[in-house]
């Protein structure tokens, strides 16, 4: 039972730290807690949901259309209610994204009905079985996805121009355009992958759960919010392993403790962690204002 | 002499309409409309106890209001939406009760929400009737003003546990209940585990979930390790729906039985082919042979695009026809300013209530202001809730 609770906290793992990686990466390249990702999350969950319903396709098809559909949906957040927000005073882009979180869940709502959903049978699953322990295929989607996204962000930050031009706004946004940087464009981007990951975590976690419904970004957001203080604030390492962290706990708190407790015993990790590492397990990127 | 006749023929027929006038016409109510007042969650996990129990109250109102109203005045029901909020529940009943002045509310549904609106409106002095609430002891604690026309889920599930035992010889049952939910935690922790002790059935462990819960693969793999030859689920529709669907997916393939949240199409619909051979219990059943249930069940499912009504369609619908009677047979005047003589005259009437055939079977209301009739045994069989004979 230890190994199979072992890989089921691999795979819970690695569903949060899709979500974390595009939180994490606005906050560290805007330091803005985007309160809205976790409804961005969700409809792309149903935007996912729907192109299947409609044509029938596959999930890859379907992953692809939720990541240009979640991506735009990105873009529009921060057009209207990030772009002209008045930064200097400091909790106003948040309040914004809260409400445009509220916006979206009504939305939901409204559209969608306030049922769970799920992907039509029709998907196929195939189960691997080595002795007593059981994976899936969409568990190891969810792994492969999650793990090939981390690298194409790192490469992206780390090895091309837009990367640098990222980087460089994230230290100094004042800085940046004075030197040439189109820093509204780096902003744009930076939502734009983020929502795009999001919208890729909300099929692969659909598919899994089968509880799609407006109500599923709000318990995300919170979780990635704790992996995010848990691995570094603006660390996409860190959000990788501190989801996979995160996901361990839980489930070793269910299989072996008082699951009444796992919430506890998550957030007991993060005061932990960060009494002996304030910084996040991977250092946070700090910001000049 | 004739116009002597012509004015005494006109001073009687002048009598006549006189008296035609005066007397009023069947016990006829003042005011313009009789405020029924319904508070029901449209959004959260029990959302759709809420969405039936509205259709079942508005099929009851409408064939009301068509023939004639009660005493002659249309019947009116102001329905807030508590978005399965308990702070909201308590805001909009105290709404209901001061300013819109409803003579009685239907609702709440959860018993998370009653049982906090229960102690409000016991204080108000207005009865509240759950149509769907069965955590044991909530009205008993509220005396004299709530009721539930609703049988608690411990009255609900004994047959069925009973019946579910036997038939699949469960000797060591596994519990999973949701502690952040009023019923599922009254069936985990006081319906269960006394009624699988006194079936001689060992209680191996209980585990608990939370309402935004979506994985349970932990807890399912942590069952699997001590091997029961049951599970019990205690949680709304679409998330034991889930937990049996992971269930299935791990390979743990024994028995199921839940408690009444899901005895709901919407347990179905969401498991699919997992929930195969599930049991539950329920207050009603849509599948009756009974011509009011078919009527009944043929206009809810035409309100709600082919759905079956669960039993809060069934009972919202009994209970406002109770109201109905009630008002009729105590007197009730909808005068203003005999508002508090009339919210008292309505709880007598539901306190008195015995063998009121409805399309939720017969019900009476016992001392502790709970329903009272036989529960029904439900099994699902190629996709539906079919009954299980005792």
């Amino acid at each position: 039972m230890f190994f199979q609770q072992l890989i089921n906290g691999l795979m819970l793992g690695a569903t949060y730290a899709l979500v974390a990686i595009g939180y994490t990466l606005i906050f560290g390249i805007l330091n803005l807690l985007h309160f809205a990702h976790g409804e961005v999350f969700m409809l792309g969950a149903f935007i996912g949901l729907q192109l299947v319903l409609w044509t029938n396709c596959s999930i890859a098809v379907a992953l692809v259309g939720a990541m240009i559909g979640a991506g735009l949906l990105g873009l529009m957040i921060e057009r209207v209610s990030f772009r002209h927000v008045d930064k200097r005073y400091h909790l106003a882009p948040l309040i914004s994204t809260i409400g445009v979180s509220i916006i979206l869940q009504e939305f939901g709502v409204t559209i969608f009905g306030g049922d769970q959903l799920s992907f039509p049978e029709t998907i196929q699953v195939v189960v691997y079985r080595f002795g007593s322990i059981q994976v899936t295929s969409l568990h190891l989607w969810i792994l492969g996805t999650a793990l090939a996204l981390m690298t194409v962000i790192h490469l992206v930050i780390h090895r091309t121009k837009i990367g640098i031009a990222m980087r460089v706004t994230a230290e100094n946004a004042t800085t940046a355009s004075l030197m040439g940087i189109n820093t509204d464009g780096v902003v744009s981007i930076t939502f734009l992958i983020s929502s795009a990951l999001a919208g890729a975590a909300g099929v692969l976690i659909g598919l899994v759960y089968h509880a799609i419904s407006p109500f599923m970004g709000t318990a995300m957001v919170l979780k990635g919010f704790t992996i995010m203080l848990l691995g570094g604030l603006g660390n996409v390492k860190g959000a990788m392993v501190g989801g996979i962290l995160l996901g361990m706990v839980e489930v070793f708190s269910v299989g072996y403790l008082a699951s009444s407790y796992k919430d506890g015993f998550s957030f007991g990790i993060m005061i932990l962690i960060l009494i002996a590492r304030p910084t996040g397990l991977f250092g946070t990127r700090l910001h000049e204002e | 002499m004739r116009a002597r006749a012509i004015g005494g023929i006109m001073v009687a027929a002048c009598l006549l309409a006189l008296l035609f006038l005066l007397t009023p016409a069947q016990a006829g109510l003042k005011g313009d409309a009789v405020k029924v007042g319904v508070i029901v969650p449209l959004a959260g996990p029990a959302v759709s106890w809420g969405q039936h129990s509205l259709i079942g109250a508005n099929i009851a109102c409408d064939e009301i209001n068509a023939s004639g109203g009660i005493g002659g005045v249309p019947l009116k029901l102001i329905v807030y939406d508590t978005a399965s909020k308990s702070d909201q529940a308590i805001a909009l009943t105290k709404k209901l009760t001061e300013q819109d002045q409803v003579l009685i509310i239907l609702g709440p549904i959860l018993s998370s929400e009653c049982a906090v609106v229960f102690p409000v409106i016991n204080r108000m002095n207005i009865v509240a009737v759950s149509p769907t609430s069965a955590e044991p002891g909530l009205s008993a604690n509220n005396r004299p003003w709530a009721f539930r026309n609703n049988l608690t889920s411990d009255k609900t599930l004994e047959p069925a546990l009973k019946k579910w035992a036997e038939n699949h010889k469960v000797k060591k049952v596994a519990i999973i209940y949701d502690s952040s939910d009023g019923v599922s935690t009254g069936e985990g922790v006081k319906v269960f585990p006394p009624a699988f002790k006194q079936l001689g059935a060992e209680v191996i462990d209980s585990i608990t979930v939370q309402k935004n819960d979506i994985d349970f693969s932990a807890h399912i793999t942590r069952l699997k390790g001590k091997q029961p030859d049951g599970v019990a689920i205690a949680a709304q529709a679409e998330q034991a729906a889930n937990i049996v669907r992971e269930m299935r997916r791990q390979g743990l393939n024994v028995p199921v039985i839940t408690g009444v949240e899901c005895a709901n199409p919407l347990f179905i619909k969401t498991g699919q082919s997992a929930v195969e051979g599930a049991y539950t219990a329920s207050a009603t059943w849509a599948d009756s042979p009974d011509p009011r249930v078919k009527k009944f069940t043929a206009e809810f499912m035409k309100r709600k695009n082919g759905e079956k009504p669960n039993s809060g369609a069934f009972k919202a619908y009994d209970s406002i026809y109770i109201i109905k009677g009630i008002i009729e047979k105590n007197g009730v005047t909808n005068a203003p300013e005999d508002l508090a003589k009339d919210r008292e005259r309505l709880r007598e009437g539901w306190k008195a209530l015995k063998d009121f055939p409805g399309v939720s079977g017969v019900t009476s209301i016992n001392a502790d202001g709970d329903g009272q009739s036989e529960p029904t045994i439900l099994e699902v069989k190629e996709g539906r809730w079919v009954e299980v004979k005792r």
